[in-house]
C-alpha cells in the first residue's frame, strides 16, 4: 500500500503533510495517464479505447479512454441514473460497446469466452445476495464454479482457494454462517471474497459501500486498499467523493451533458467540478489532521438552515494546518 | 436450526429407504414374511423363472416389485425436479405441478392415449407437453407487470395449468367412452395400482435420463441463486445451465406422469424440508430430496393400499400430508429467519 506523503502531490497542490496516514490509501501519487506501464511495470489489466456505451444504439457518454494497471484503483462517480451500471455491464461483456473497444489484459473483450473473461475480471454487484441461504463458505465457492469442468466437483485446490480468501478478508468467523444471518457489511465482504476466489486480476464493484453504515463503509474501503496494495486492479463506483479520496488512484467522473473526465483523484474531485456534476454546492475542508474532506455546502441564506441555527465551524485554512504535535492530540 | 451432518443423513435415509422397501414388498392383501421376500430377491433365479402356481413369486415379481419400484422412482424424480426448478426460477415456490409441467405432460400423454400411440411415443408426447408448458409459464410470468416475481410465476402457472386442464377435459369428451375414457380417467387420478414391469423400466430409463443432467450440474446449479450478470461474470453460460436443468426436470416429471399420472406436492414440499435439514447447497439438497421423496412416496402408496379396503390414490394422501407440512415449514422458516 502506497501512502505517499500528500505534500509531494504531482499536481503541485499544496497540502499539509501529516506524516501519518493509517488505514488511508491515497493512491493519487501513482496516477499515470500515459500509456506507459503501470507502477509494477506490468501491462494494462484493462484498457478502453474510444469506448461509447449505452442501450439501443444511444450512447450515454462521450468516448472513454482509460487504462488500469495492477495496484491501481479507479473510482467511478456520477449522479443517479447516469449510467455507471451500464458502464460496468459493458466492461463485463453483458452489453456490447456501441463504439470503440474494451481490452482485458491486452485481449479484445469480444474475443473472450465467458470463462476467459472470468479469469480476467471478477464482479461484485450492488447489494449482493443469493436466492437461497448459502453459508459463507458455499457462497465463496461459487467463485470457483467457472473453473470447474462440467460435472466435476470442487477439488482440494478449490477448497484451499476458498479458505485462503476467507482468511484474507478476515471473515473466518462467519465461515459457517448463512448469508441471511449476516449484516450488510459482512455480506459485502463475503461477496468480495467470492469475487477473489475467482482469482481474476481485476475486481469491479458497483457501489460496494451503498447502504452500509459508517464503520462498514470504512472496512470495505480499507479492504479495497489492501487488495490494491497486493497488486489487484480495482474499479468501483461510489456516491461519496470522500471514498475516492480515501481509496482511489484515479477517478472517472460523469459530467452533465454526457461528458466524461478521467484523471488523478485529487485533480478530478475539486469542489467546482463536483458542484457541476451533482448540481449542488460542494466545498472542501481540511480535518485537524490535515486531510481533505468534501462536503455539501449549506444553501446560502436558506430559511431552513437559519431556523435550525446550524453551528458553523470555522476550520483552519490549509496554510495554517496544525503541527504534527496537535494532530496527535485527537483522542 | 439443526443442520445434520449431511453424509450421515444421506446414509441414514438410504438405509431407511431400503428397509421400507423390504417392508413394503411384504405388506398387502397377500402378506409375505421378510425371510420369504429376502429369499426370493436373493435367489439366483431372479424373476426370470416363476414357477407356475407359485403365488408368492408372482405377487413379488409381477405386482409388488413394480409397484414399490415405481413409487420410489416417482418420488425421487418429482423431488429432484422440484429442486432443479426451484433453482432455475430462483424461487422456493416453483414445483413441477405449480409450473404446469405436470399438466402439460398429462395433456401430451392423454393425446397419446387418445391417438393410440405406442408407449415410447406417449412418453415423448408427455415430455414435449411438459416442456412447452414450462416455457409458456415462464414467458407469461416474465411478461406479467407485477413486481413480485414469485407471484407472477405462480399466477402464470395456475392460469396455464387450468387451460391445460380444460384441454385435457376436451380430449376426454371426444375420447371413446368405452375403451379410452376409462383408461384416461383412471390414469389421470394418479395411481401405482396398474404399474407393469414394462412401465417400471420405461420410468426408470426416462427418469434416470432426466436426473443425469441435474446430477452433472449439481455444483453449477448453485450459481443460479445469483443475478444473471453475476452468473455471466463467474464464467458460466447461463442459457446452457438453465436449459439443461429445465430439460432434465421436465423429462423426469413427464416420465412420472406417463407412469402414474399427476401426483402433486412432492416436488414442492420435499426440497423445502431437505433445505431445512442440509442447507441450500444443490449438491446436498438433490440427493437428500431424492431419498426423502422416494421414502415419502413409498410410505404414502403403501399406506394407501393397506389401510382401507379400497385403495386411496396417492395424490389424495400427498395433498393431505403436503399442504400442512408446507404450511409448517413456511412458518418455521419465517421464525428462523426473523
Amino acid at each position: 500500500m502506497t501512502t505517499s506523503a500528500v505534500g509531494e502531490e504531482p499536481g503541485g497542490r499544496k497540502m499539509p503533510n501529516t506524516g501519518e496516514a493509517s488505514g488511508r490509501c491515497d493512491r493519487s501519487g501513482t496516477a499515470d495517464l500515459t500509456d506507459a506501464p503501470g507502477p509494477s511495470g506490468s501491462r494494462a489489466l484493462l484498457r478502453t479505447r474510444e469506448l461509447v456505451f449505452g442501450y439501443a444504439g444511444r450512447g450515454l457518454t462521450s468516448p472513454i479512454d482509460l487504462v488500469l494497471h495492477g495496484g491501481e484503483i479507479i473510482v467511478v462517480l456520477g449522479p443517479n441514473g447516469s449510467g455507471k451500471s451500464t458502464f460496468f455491464r459493458t466492461l463485463l461483456g453483458v452489453l456490447r460497446p456501441l463504439q470503440g473497444s474494451v481490452e482485458w489484459n491486452g485481449r479484445e473483450l469480444s474475443g473472450l469466452s465467458p470463462r476467459d473473461l472470468a479469469a480476467q475480471v471478477a464482479w461484485v454487484p450492488q447489494q449482493p445476495g443469493a436466492a437461497f441461504d448459502f453459508t459463507v463458505e458455499q457462497y465463496v465457492m461459487l467463485g470457483r464454479l467457472g473453473r470447474l469442468a462440467a460435472g466435476a466437483s470442487p477439488g482440494r485446490a478449490d477448497r484451499d482457494a476458498v479458505s485462503q480468501v476467507i482468511a484474507r478478508l478476515g471473515i473466518e468467523r462467519f465461515r459457517e454462517r448463512t448469508l441471511s444471518k449476516m449484516s450488510g457489511g459482512e455480506r459485502q465482504l463475503a461477496a468480495i471474497a467470492r469475487a477473489l476466489a475467482q482469482q481474476a486480476a481485476t475486481l469491479v464493484l458497483d457501489e460496494p459501500t451503498a447502504s452500509l453504515d459508517f464503520g462498514n463503509q470504512g472496512r470495505v474501503l480499507d479492504t479495497l486498499c489492501k487488495l490494491a496494495g497486493e497488486g489487484l486492479g480495482i474499479v468501483y463506483a461510489t456516491h461519496d467523493p470522500n471514498h475516492a479520496l480515501r481509496a482511489g488512484s484515479r477517478a472517472l467522473v460523469y459530467l452533465p451533458g454526457g461528458g466524461m473526465a478521467f484523471g488523478p483523484v485529487i485533480d478530478m474531485l475539486v469542489p467546482e467540478r463536483l458542484s457541476t456534476v451533482y448540481g449542488v454546492d460542494v466545498e472542501a475542508a481540511y480535518t485537524a489532521a490535515g486531510r481533505l474532506v468534501l462536503s455539501l455546502a449549506p444553501e446560502p441564506a436558506s430559511d431552513a438552515a437559519s431556523r435550525l441555527r446550524l453551528p458553523v465551524l470555522r476550520p483552519p485554512p490549509p496554510s495554517a494546518a496544525p503541527s504534527s504535535a496537535s494532530a496527535r492530540c485527537r483522542s | 436450526m439443526i443442520r445434520l451432518p449431511w453424509a450421515l443423513l444421506t446414509i441414514a435415509l438410504g438405509v431407511l429407504l431400503a428397509a421400507s422397501m423390504l417392508a413394503a414388498l411384504g405388506a398387502g392383501q397377500y402378506p409375505l414374511r421378510l425371510s420369504q421376500v429376502l429369499q426370493m430377491l436373493l435367489s439366483p433365479l431372479g424373476g426370470g423363472a416363476i414357477e407356475a402356481g407359485d403365488v408368492a413369486q408372482t405377487v413379488l415379481w409381477k405386482i409388488r416389485l413394480p409397484r414399490v419400484g415405481a413409487s420410489v422412482v416417482v418420488g425421487a424424480a418429482l423431488a429432484a425436479s422440484g429442486v432443479a426448478l426451484q433453482s432455475v426460477f430462483r424461487n422456493p415456490l416453483a414445483a413441477p405441478d405449480l409450473l404446469g409441467v405436470s399438466a402439460g405432460a398429462a395433456l401430451g400423454a392423454v393425446l397419446g392415449i387418445f391417438l393410440g400411440w405406442s408407449i415410447v411415443t406417449i412418453q415423448a408426447a408427455a415430455f414435449a407437453g411438459g416442456l412447452a408448458a414450462v416455457i409458456v409459464v415462464h414467458a407469461v410470468g416474465t411478461v406479467l407487470p407485477l413486481h413480485d416475481r414469485t407471484l407472477s410465476l405462480v399466477l402464470a402457472g395456475i392460469a396455464i395449468g387450468s387451460m391445460l386442464g380444460a384441454l385435457i377435459a376436451l380430449v376426454k369428451t371426444v375420447a371413446d367412452p368405452y375403451t379410452q375414457l376409462p383408461a384416461i380417467t383412471f390414469w389421470l387420478l394418479g395411481s401405482f395400482a396398474s404399474i407393469t414391469p414394462t412401465d417400471l423400466s420405461m420410468l426408470l430409463a426416462f427418469g434416470a435420463l432426466g436426473i443425469v443432467p441435474l446430477a452433472l450440474m449439481r455444483w453449477r446449479a448453485d450459481a443460479l441463486a445469483l443475478s444473471d450478470d453475476e452468473i455471466h461474470a463467474l464464467g458460466l453460460r447461463l442459457p446452457v445451465l438453465r436449459a439443461a436443468l429445465i430439460a432434465g426436470a421436465t423429462l423426469a416429471t413427464s416420465a412420472t406422469v406417463a407412469a402414474a399420472g399427476i401426483i402433486g406436492w412432492i416436488g414442492l414440499v420435499v426440497p423445502h424440508a431437505a433445505r431445512l435439514l442440509v442447507g441450500a447447497s444443490f449438491s446436498r439438497v438433490l440427493p437428500v430430496s431424492m431419498l426423502m421423496g422416494a421414502l415419502l412416496m413409498l410410505m404414502i402408496d403403501t399406506l394407501g393400499r393397506s389401510v382401507a379396503q379400497a385403495e386411496i390414490p396417492p395424490g389424495v394422501l400427498t395433498a393431505l400430508v403436503g399442504a400442512p407440512v408446507l404450511f409448517a415449514l413456511m412458518l418455521r422458516r419465517r421464525e428462523g429467519q426473523g
